[in-house]
């Protein structure tokens, strides 16, 4: 039984959403503000819930349905995946949501649809961090990102759709753990010194080992294979002590997605940094020699715990001459990246104007001040 | 014994020479020959031209500026000490001082020398001297000995002239205008060469902007290190350092007959050292 949540004003009856910048609830019809908690305890009067039975194909396998496939196809999931199909409780429009989909918005008439059986059970968060960036911020922190880059093509920023910005949050493993960690290293010092006739350098050579332990509290891995380990890690850092008990409410009016990565899975990634962390502290402990060299690092991981937390993102995905461009924005402190085109003409040509103008300025120098 | 014999053989051709030598009257420079080709690798017209070149310029500054080509270096083991020892025992340089500059060719080997003296070992500073080279290497490497004596006395010209009109000798100044005003140190011309290298060196000095705007564009990068996540300190549980071993090597400290003379705070001045027969040489080698 999947369950479709939305909230509505309990002034007006409009759809109201989670405000960044009051981080509060908001009726953007009538402007009523309420706290979240309010939302949820007055949640029987104003949520309405749009039950889909699940033997009328609420989880429908559209790949064994060849009218469907295209469809799956074309949002770029591959053969088997599942889809849910729900009935906006507003419009009454079906919706089709693939299986990570946990928020989203109905696209006829722009309602808050919060699919409960995706955050609730063994899938609920145990923390989110809500929204602090407001829409208006990452529209402007995006057009600020593509101005003053000049191998950026002209016709890029102009063909860009920045209005299509959405706000997702998206799911992410938190590892705390402490690190055993074990490096070997090899020293020298060097001590030199003369007499009459000679200038002697004396070379001695030594060996270390360090053990030590290292403690990390809630290092990120995304948890959804759709958006690439680069680019979370690009936006990061999230903080943590900011994070409050999730609670679906906050989900109104964005974008949701539930994990389909594993901690299990995630763990590799974590665990590759936090040796490299760890190799790279006790580096310090290793003093007074003229030169040190690392031979091995290793670390292994114990205490382990994980958390499952919902991170707010804006993203805007785009496509440009046959390529996607992805950009994201960290929802808490503002961070905006995304790899842009370069412009290849233009890039050639400065490099060649780039070389004449050089090329000059050196032959001038060479020739007055060395007489080439 | 053996050094004896190359110096008077070396004198016998000298005079010899002195005798043949086409020596314009307008000139009042007497001593050994300027121009001095042992291989006889310089035509009739060749010497007489560079003889008359070197000699005007000798006679104008007070500071003989001779070229040599040799066959061999007659046992010994340097061009430098080879070099210095011709230079005294042939009675080259101006006045008491004996100020004067040689670049010395030996065939056998391929080498060459500069040697300066008296006043010629400040005139012509190490800077001074490794420009010289520069000019030169390029013809000597290509067989033109006659153009690479025209371009040792074009430049030694120059030089000679940046000391008389500045008083010091031309060295890498730091000041701009007194190293390019009245600098003689250059030539005209244009090089092909020298604009190539410098539109190579343009494309690779010129990418850097351009990386760094095109570093601009690429803003997604996976993060290396957890370091942003580490609670609390390093626990350090073991830690223990090892002596290997230990070795030593010793080189001869350099002899401290050479001495370094700066001409002017801020220039390189000369390298200064004192050949065997006594008296102090500057100079500077190479290969070609």
């Amino acid at each position: 039984m999947a369950k479709m949540v939305q909230y509505k004003c309990p002034h007006c009856g409009a759809r109201v959403e989670f405000d960044s910048s009051l981080q509060n609830m908001k009726c953007p019809y009538c402007d009523s503000v309420f706290t979240v908690e309010e939302a949820s305890s007055a949640a029987a009067q104003f949520t309405e819930c749009a039950e889909v039975d699940s033997s009328a194909a609420s989880e429908v396998d559209l790949s064994e349905d060849p009218h469907a496939q295209g469809t799956g196809r074309t949002w770029g999931s591959g053969d088997g995946a599942n889809f849910a199909l729900y009935t906006c409780s507003s419009c009454g429009a079906e919706l089709i949501a693939d299986e990570t989909t946990a928020a989203t918005k109905c696209p006829y008439c722009d309602n808050v649809v919060i699919l409960q059986g995706r955050v609730s059970g063994e899938l609920k968060p145990d923390l989110v961090i809500p929204f602090k960036v407001s829409r208006a911020q990452a529209v402007q922190a995006l057009s600020d990102h593509l101005k003053g880059k000049k191998l950026l093509p002209k016709v890029f920023t102009a063909e860009n759709h920045v209005e299509e910005i959405k706000g997702v949050y998206v799911p992410f493993w938190l590892f705390n753990t402490t690190s055993d960690g074990r490096a070997e290293y090899t020293m020298t010092n060097v001590r030199t010194w003369s007499d009459r006739n000679y200038n002697y350098t004396e070379t001695s050579h030594f060996e270390a080992e360090r053990r030590g332990e290292l403690d990390f509290r809630d290092v990120p891995v995304d948890a959804l294979k759709g958006i690439s380990n680069d680019l979370t890690e690009s936006i990061e850092t999230f903080d943590t002590s900011e994070a409050v008990p999730f609670r679906e409410e906050y989900l109104a009016g964005f974008y949701a997605n539930r994990y389909d990565v594993t901690a299990d899975e995630a763990i590799k990634r974590a665990s590759e940094r936090i040796i490299q962390s760890t190799a790279e502290e006790i580096d310090g402990t290793v003093r007074g020699y003229s030169t040190v060299s690392r031979v091995s690092a290793d670390a292994r991981l114990r205490n382990t715990d994980v958390r499952y937390a919902l991170f707010p993102v804006w993203v805007l995905s785009t496509t440009w001459r046959d390529k996607t461009y992805l950009f994201a924005m960290n929802g808490q402190s503002g961070k905006f990246v995304g790899n842009l085109p370069i412009d290849n003409r233009r890039y050639n040509l400065l490099r060649g104007a780039y070389a004449v103008g050089f090329g000059a300025a050196i032959y001038a120098l060479l020739h007055f001040f060395l007489g080439v | 014994m053996n050094r004896i014999r190359t110096f008077s053989l070396a004198a016998v051709f000298v005079i010899i020479a002195v005798i043949f030598s086409v020596v314009p009257a307008a000139y009042a420079y007497s001593g050994p020959p300027l121009v001095y080709d042992e291989a006889a690798l310089l035509s009739a017209d060749e010497q007489a031209e560079l003889s008359a070149a070197a000699e005007e310029l000798s006679d104008r500054y007070a500071c003989t500026v001779s070229a040599v080509i040799v066959n061999s270096l007659n046992g010994y083991k340097t061009v430098e000490s080879f070099t210095d020892d011709f230079y005294d025992s042939n009675d080259y340089g101006y006045g008491d001082t004996e100020d004067g500059i040689m670049f010395l060719i030996s065939l056998e080997g391929r080498d060459f020398h500069f040697s300066t003296a008296g006043e010629g070992q400040y005139i012509f500073t190490d800077y001074g001297l490794r420009k010289i080279r520069e000019n030169v290497l390029p013809d000597l490497k290509a067989g033109d000995y006659a153009g690479a004596f025209r371009k040792y006395l074009n430049t030694c010209g120059q030089f000679l002239e940046y000391q008389k009109m500045n008083g010091r000798p031309y060295d890498n100044y730091q000041d701009p205008n007194t190293s390019h005003s009245g600098n003689g140190a250059q030539s005209r011309g244009f090089s092909a060469g020298g604009a190539a290298a410098s539109l190579l060196a343009g494309l690779g000095l010129g990418g850097l902007p351009l990386r760094k705007q095109k570093k601009e564009l690429e803003t997604v990068r996976a993060k290396r290190d957890a370091a942003d996540y580490v609670s609390g300190g390093l626990k350090l549980t073991r830690s223990s350092d090892r002596f290997i071993n230990r070795n030593v090597v010793r080189v001869p400290v350099p002899r401290d007959n050479d001495s370094h003379r700066d001409g002017f705070s801020g220039g390189g001045g000369s390298t200064i050292h004192v050949s065997s027969s006594g008296s102090s040489h500057g100079g500077l080698s190479g290969k070609f």
